[in-house]
């Protein structure tokens, strides 16, 4: 256990937690706000001096005092420079308290001037976004500032410097706003130079005075480092580490933005571990403590034990294949599980890519951590990933290095931002409202009167659907169209391909792809809820579309019986072929009416089927569904059954899934739990003998768990005995103690298997 | 598909089972059996017949399954004698229950039936090498249909495994060997007066048939139901050894210890509820696994 550095992390990241808006140490945060101020007051001057500068290159002017102003903080026996003390603790990139925000803040302002009608659709979001009583979607602004990632592969390739002349040389073929962006993006570039150059300055510095020979070992280590990267490509194992975390946390700093991976970690640093092994530079041993020490950060800026949500948005990908579709495991990715899993550590979440061409040992070294309670993994299957995006209209190249995160949202690295959670959207809140109208709801959603048969039932219902999408994306586009200026990131931009190329930042649509997701959530509510009326409405004539609705308005009271016969049909999820069909043929044209609607940027949109935890906050509206459910009873999560009927096996939602195209979703993730026996007979290669099955079934992305009943239990009544259980659910890797009621509950009634 | 195929009388079809046979597998329990050892937790499987088993902790005394019950029976009525001696197991009141408190134990299945449900999974037999594994009850007692399950699988190319306890006339076992890629062989007790009195059956016959098995090379793998105060003694771990070391074709030794996951069911099918057998020690269990492996040279695990 890397005990010195531990102990250096925690106190400094103690001293920078915030409580109540400051941070928890006086003088820390005082020399926090007076670089703050020296900065705001730079910008201040640079905007009065030059009003009408482009947005772009105010903001790499703030990314060029940012450099200048900040003081590097250096952590004991740590050879990694990524603090740039600009930030509170608990922070991936997106903070209130960083300098980033001057822009935003400073354009916003002037936008609204300009654009009155932005309170309008301000008002329209209010509405649209209301979960306390719509409760019918949820977005977190109006862009997805989050589930960023690097382009980690150029940098690998180009190195900072390398890009910087990129940028600067475009601009010389560009005028006006395009040149005024490639200016800005190498500006930036230098910036993000400029600030690993004064970490490794103060490394010598504190090289000089170090007293044992373990200090100098890792501040040689970091002067040297620092000396070359980010600028060049690295061309150590040491570099390639400090490349990526560098990069993320300062990237994240200088833009505001989260930057949610820390990239494909064995496929972009297996060659550089191997090439230092063989020059005899390096021992597995000393590459396992720096992924320890690389690894540590996360899991101590947040306090994880006394969090009831304590997301991270930090993941680094595994596995998968390499852009020819080799796939890719090696020493590097066994090094990762192994010292993730010795450590016991939570973060940074485990996304493991897999294909057919995967190696049992790949899938074995997961599966052995798995078997042994640590779970944190999910492992995303390719098939579905790959061919989802090339229906999207992604080549082939830069859909095999696509990654995940925050959770499982699916990035392509390097080609754009896949705006992983455009909103979360609640189907059954759509049928519940377009059968039964509250207020005025129908504002939102097209209320039902008369359908003469099921098939026209369902195409009214997804014309609701799509009219209430239509609503949300319009007002979105609108919005986000007029204040894009205030959100550019150059920096990040230039990272990304297309947007030097077309002189337009990313958040302008420069970027070669530039897709938003929309999360939708309740899959397996909504198509039982419609197989409900085919059946019981359409087909068996069991009810009325009236008596249908009295049942749910008198949330099934006096309607036993026919609750009854609801919650006995064919249900999604089930491995029975009529419900997973219905379910099938509904996402399929979801899908499709979506994809036709265009984003801000001009690119489309793709649907995921990844609830986080809204299975539990949008149920807190939602009223009694045909399929048997009672008002407010929590909804199916992501792509996984709902829970009305038990599950026999684990096999039964995995058959299910063959019959559920997924690559409609054209590469959005899509997540099914599953929970897998505590078994001593369970092994790490019947593990992966289990994973490949579900790949072969077409599986989408599974967030496997291996825990027993018995433990979830006793860890609700004695939680002091159970501090170190880790579950992995709604893509969030945390302590099960430290999780609400409520989610505790629905984790262990999650458990496919025992009982 | 042939149409003559027989039909049998199935209690369960487990998918997902990782400890009976290699691999990820299926389980057919194929209902009857010769057999009443007094730990059996599969006691559903008992009676060739299907069986009514009731949750009576689940009956709200609504009094649906008595209105229906062709004998008249049902409500609180059906349980213990009624259960025993009455209950033709005709099924007609589960539907019927509002509480969910009654299900069927066995159902006639065709070969067709049963093959496709295992089929399903082919794709978990393919990656772990897996496959089938018929069990019971006592699936040789239900020989015409094991036999040709066993026959149109093996067309079907899936690895077969045959779960049994032995007893059964010789002629059917090597009829079906040709089948059956690995015999999960039970072996339980040391001694033939242990035998009658703990199974109520002879083990000769039993003996006899693996003996001619395992000449026959096919691949055994003996599984030994450990119970205590029955037979977690010295003299049967050298019973198993002797046993094991006579033997050619044995792959491995599987001591299965006593579990109580029968006494739920005794209970639901109006059985007695007599047993008062602890649960073994796993220490001990596991330094006979050792002393076995160090006599035989055979892979012995508990499971």
């Amino acid at each position: 256990m890397p005990k010195a550095q531990i102990n250096s992390l925690r106190a400094y990241y103690q001293k920078t937690a915030l409580i109540n808006g400051e941070m928890a140490d006086p003088a820390t945060w005082a020399r926090f706000l007076a670089i703050r101020e020296k900065i705001t007051k730079g910008m201040d001057a640079f905007v009065h001096q030059h009003p009408d500068v482009p947005s772009v290159l105010m903001k790499s002017h703030l990314h060029t005092l940012m450099a200048e102003h900040f003081e590097p903080v250096i952590f004991d026996e740590n050879p990694f420079f990524f603090e740039m003390g600009l930030r509170e603790a608990a922070s991936w990139g997106l903070s209130d308290l960083c300098p980033a925000g001057y822009v935003r803040a400073h354009r916003e302002k002037a936008i609204h001037r300009e654009h009155p009608i932005l309170l309008r659709l301000e008002e329209i979001a209010n509405r649209v976004y209301d979960m306390d009583t719509l409760g019918l979607c949820q977005a977190q602004n109006t862009f997805d500032g989050d589930h960023h990632t690097l382009g980690y592969t150029d940098l690998f390739r180009l190195g900072v410097k390398g890009l910087a002349e990129k940028a600067e040389a475009a601009a010389a073929g560009f005028t006006g706003d395009e040149a005024a962006f490639c200016q800005a993006a190498a500006e930036s570039c230098r910036a993000l130079i400029r600030i690993a150059g004064k970490f490794g300055e103060k490394a010598a510095r504190l090289l000089e005075q170090a007293k044992t020979d373990n200090a100098r070992k890792y501040l040689r280590m970091m002067a040297e480092t620092a000396s070359r990267v980010p600028a060049r490509p690295p061309q150590t194992f040491l570099e390639g580490l400090s490349m990526l975390l560098f990069t993320r946390e300062a990237v994240a700093t200088l833009e505001g933005i989260g930057i949610s991976q820390l990239g494909h970690v064995d496929r972009l640093l297996g060659p550089l571990y191997e090439n230092d092994v063989a020059q005899g530079r390096l021992t597995r041993e000393e590459a396992a403590e720096l992924i320890d020490i690389w690894m540590l950060h996360t899991d101590i800026k947040f306090d994880l034990e006394n969090t009831s949500w304590p997301e991270t948005s930090t993941c680094i990908q595994l596995g998968g294949c390499d852009e020819n579709g080799d796939p890719v495991y090696n020493a590097v990715t066994r090094l990762f599980i192994e010292e993730h899993h010795r450590l016991k550590l939570v973060n940074p979440k485990l996304n493991c890519r897999y294909n057919a061409q995967s190696p049992a040992a790949y899938l074995e070294t997961a599966g052995k951590a798995i078997l042994a309670g640590h779970n944190n993994f999910v492992l995303i299957n390719d098939a579905v990933i790959l061919q989802g995006l090339m229906n999207s209209g992604v080549g082939e190249a830069d859909a095999r290095l696509y990654v995940s995160g925050g959770c499982q949202e699916t990035m392509i690295e390097g080609c754009g931002h896949t705006e992983g959670v455009a909103f979360y959207a609640s189907m059954p809140r759509v049928m519940d409202l377009f059968l039964r109208p509250e207020k005025d709801s129908a504002a939102f959603v097209p209320v039902f009167e008369k359908a003469d048969s099921f098939e026209d039932f369902e195409r009214q219902f997804l014309a609701a659907m799509d009219h209430f999408f239509s609503i949300v994306i319009d007002q979105r586009n609108m919005r986000q169209h007029l204040v894009r200026d205030a959100l550019v990131c150059p920096l990040f931009s230039a990272t990304q391909k297309g947007c030097i190329e077309s002189g337009r930042d990313y958040t302008c649509g420069g970027a070669r792809y530039n897709f938003s997701t929309i999360s939708l959530t309740g899959l397996g509510t909504v198509a039982d809820s419609l197989f409900a009326i085919k059946k019981l409405v359409y087909e068996d004539k069991a009810c009325t579309m009236q008596e249908m609705r009295s049942a749910l308005e008198a949330n099934w009271k006096g309607w036993e019986q026919l609750r009854q016969r609801a919650l006995s049909l064919p249900k999604y999820g089930h491995n029975k072929p009529e419900a997973d069909e219905l379910a099938n043929d509904f996402l399929r044209r979801l899908a499709a009416r979506l994809s036709r609607r265009k984003n801000e940027r001009g690119g489309m949109h793709i649907p995921s089927l990844f609830v986080y935890y809204h299975f539990e906050s949008f149920a807190r509206v939602l009223r009694a569904t045909p399929d048997g459910r009672h008002d407010f009873d929590l909804i199916s999560p992501g792509a996984a059954p709902s829970q009305l009927q038990s599950i026999r096996d684990v096999t039964e939602p995995v058959k299910s899934m063959q019959r559920i195209d997924f690559t409609a979703c054209g590469g959005g993730s899509c997540v099914l739990d599953v929970k897998l026996p505590l078994s001593n007979h369970m092994t790490p290669a019947l593990f992966a003998s289990f994973i490949q099955a579900c790949g072969a079934y077409g599986c989408p992305t599974l967030q496997p768990n291996v825990v027993s009943q018995e433990e979830l239990l006793d860890a609700r009544v004695h939680p002091e005995k159970h501090r170190q259980l880790i579950v992995r659910i709604c893509g969030l890797s945390a302590y099960f103690v430290a999780l609400t009621p409520t989610v505790q509950e629905e984790i262990i009634a999650r458990n496919l298997y025992e009982g | 598909m042939k149409s003559d195929l027989p039909t049998g009388t199935v209690f369960d079809i487990q998918h997902f089972s990782v400890s009976d046979g290699p691999g990820i597998r299926t389980v057919v329990f194929l209902k009857g059996c010769p057999l009443r050892c007094s730990w059996c937790h599969n006691p559903e499987s008992y009676r060739f017949r299907p069986q009514l088993m009731v949750y009576a902790e689940r009956c709200v005394q609504c009094g649906a399954c008595a209105e229906i019950c062709p004998q008249g029976l049902g409500g609180l009525r059906v349980m213990k004698e009624h259960l025993q001696k009455a209950c033709s197991g005709c099924g007609e009141c589960v539907p019927v229950c509002p509480a969910n408190a009654l299900e069927t134990a066995g159902k006639t299945m065709t070969v067709q039936q049963v093959l496709r449900e295992v089929m399903e999974d082919a794709l978990f037999y393919r990656t772990s090498q897996g496959g089938l594994t018929l069990s019971g009850g006592e699936p040789m007692a239900q020989f015409d249909f094991t036999l040709a399950l066993a026959r149109e699988a093996r067309k079907q190319g899936l690895h077969i495994c045959l779960e049994t306890s032995g007893h059964c006339p010789t002629e059917h076992i090597l009829a079906i060997r040709p089948y059956v890629d690995l015999f999960l062989y039970d072996y339980k007790l040391t001694g033939d007066e242990a035998h009658q009195r703990h199974t109520g059956v002879s083990q000769e016959l039993i003996l006899k048939n693996l003996r001619l098995l395992d000449e026959s090379g096919t691949a055994i793998l003996l599984r030994c139901p450990m119970i205590p105060g029955v037979n977690i003694r010295p003299e049967h771990t050298e019973g198993i050894i002797r046993l094991a070391n006579s033997l050619s074709n044995l792959k491995q030794i599987h001591l299965e210890p006593y579990h109580r996951i029968g006494l739920s069911k005794r209970t639901r099918l109006g059985m007695d509820d007599t047993s008062t057998i602890p649960l073994p020690d796993r220490t001990l269990l596991t330094g006979m696994a050792q002393e076995i492996a160090a006599g035989t040279g055979r892979e012995t695990l508990v499971m």
